[in-house]
């Protein structure tokens, strides 16, 4: 079985699982052991998954941990899974009308990026990029001139532990950033609170507000490296902010735009199809493109 | 309200697999125009061999104005079209009856989507 049809039928099952009905002895069962786990982190959705339960006791116990870890992020994930169930139903060949082939070939990137998803709920991401998942803050640790690295420390929270981030400077001048030895990325791939902790964790460096003890060790051998890198990295990084900020007021502005041809005060509903039409034509309008 | 935003390619793939498995419930083809001023024209045709394409035309039954907030919201059962957030857009256009048709088939117990397509039509 390929990882996208095991990912839809895992889905499919939690779907089903939190459809059926689950007497209250049994509710109570799942909220109790969620409370006495001493390390809910730890179990993660595989460890359910192997624990071999029934279909409803399994779905309420995901739903239980995440809730009280993701609240929000959850309850957004389990509506949209109710609502995508019948979608995915169909797409699996679950109902007789559905043609599997032709269906799974129409969604398996959708059903894998929504499991994928639902298995890396993190807050804190506004969606402009990859999360750094629950961070409170970054520590500067220590950082080297010759290998163009600088290492911090992303302070956790919510349970989240905190983790190893590196920067490495490439050779066009960019970074790329990696948390944990896990895979280098460029840092223009992560979403802006990413980016604003590591600024202002290199921006407090910079200026010479980091306590850190290794910090001040390495300033005093190392003034000069400091200077060099940090600033360099903390610019670089500044000027990443500004760029996404930019591009989603551009956004707003954009929206703003359509609104103020007529529909100030008409934002959902019936309109004439020619206004909308013209306003189409405005907004995607290509040079030497018929529409 | 949730800042995790589907984007407005995944919602044209889920739009397109709910309309790809229920093609045998159309009696006449039908076409819609997106235009999602923060996402770029999106045309759908029901009667096509790729139902949905990324390209504006105004030949469509039915045009549709809106954003990616509300498309995301949508999916997500946070678009009421009665009590429309600030920032929700969907203004549309057109046949009535293309966007009836849509809404019955997409209707249903278990898709909140068609409920709240339903709910436009008012």
């Amino acid at each position: 079985m390929d990882a996208v049809k095991r990912n839809a039928q895992y889905l499919l099952r939690l779907v089903d699982g939190l459809a059926q009905p689950i007497s209250a002895p049994e509710a109570q069962a799942v909220e109790r052991t969620v409370r006495s786990l001493k390390h809910p982190e730890l179990l993660d959705l595989g460890a359910i998954e192997g624990l071999g339960l029934a279909p409803k006791l399994e779905a309420a116990l995901v739903f239980q941990l995440l809730s009280r870890r993701y609240p929000d992020q959850v309850k957004a994930a389990v509506y949209s899974a109710h609502t995508l169930s019948g979608v995915f139903l169909a797409v699996l060949g679950a109902k007789p009308e559905a043609d599997p082939k032709r269906a799974v070939g129409q969604a398996p990137e959708f059903v894998t990026r929504f499991v994928d998803q639902l298995h890396a709920l993190r807050p804190e991401s506004d969606g402009t990029g990859t999360s750094l998942g629950a961070v409170r803050g970054a520590k500067l640790v220590s950082h080297d001139l010759a290998q163009g690295v600088v290492r911090l420390k992303l302070e956790g929270s919510g349970g989240e532990p905190d983790r190893d981030l590196s920067l490495h400077r490439r050779d066009d001048g960019a970074f790329d950033y990696q948390v944990a030895g896990g895979k280098r990325q460029r840092v223009e791939t992560l979403d802006l609170p990413g980016l604003r902790v590591l600024h202002q964790a290199l921006h407090a460096a910079t200026a010479g507000g980091a306590q850190d003890p290794m910090l001040a060790l390495l300033r005093r051998k190392t003034e000069a490296d400091r200077a060099a890198v940090l600033k360099e990295a903390a610019e670089h990084l500044g000027d990443l902010v500004t760029q996404k900020a930019e591009r989603r007021t551009k956004e707003l502005e954009q929206l703003r735009g359509a609104l103020e041809v007529g529909f100030a005060d008409f934002r959902v509903g019936f309109f004439d199809k020619d206004r909308i039409d013209a306003l189409a034509k405005e907004l995607f309008a290509a040079p030497g493109k018929k529409d | 309200m949730n800042d995790k935003l589907v984007t407005v390619e995944d919602f044209f793939l889920l739009l397109g697999s709910l309309l790809e498995s229920r093609r045998a419930a159309f009696r006449r083809r039908l076409t819609l125009a997106f235009a999602v001023v923060d996402g770029g024209p999106w045309f759908v045709d029901t009667g096509a061999p790729r139902i949905i394409v990324q390209e504006w035309r105004r030949d469509a039954q039915v045009s549709v104005l809106c954003n990616r907030r509300t498309l995301s919201d949508l999916v997500g059962g946070h678009f009421d079209p009665n009590a429309p957030a600030a920032e929700h857009l969907f203004v549309w256009g057109g046949d009535k009856e293309t966007f009836s048709t849509l809404a019955q088939v997409l209707g249903g117990a278990m898709t909140a989507f068609g409920a709240h397509l339903s709910a436009l039509k008012r």
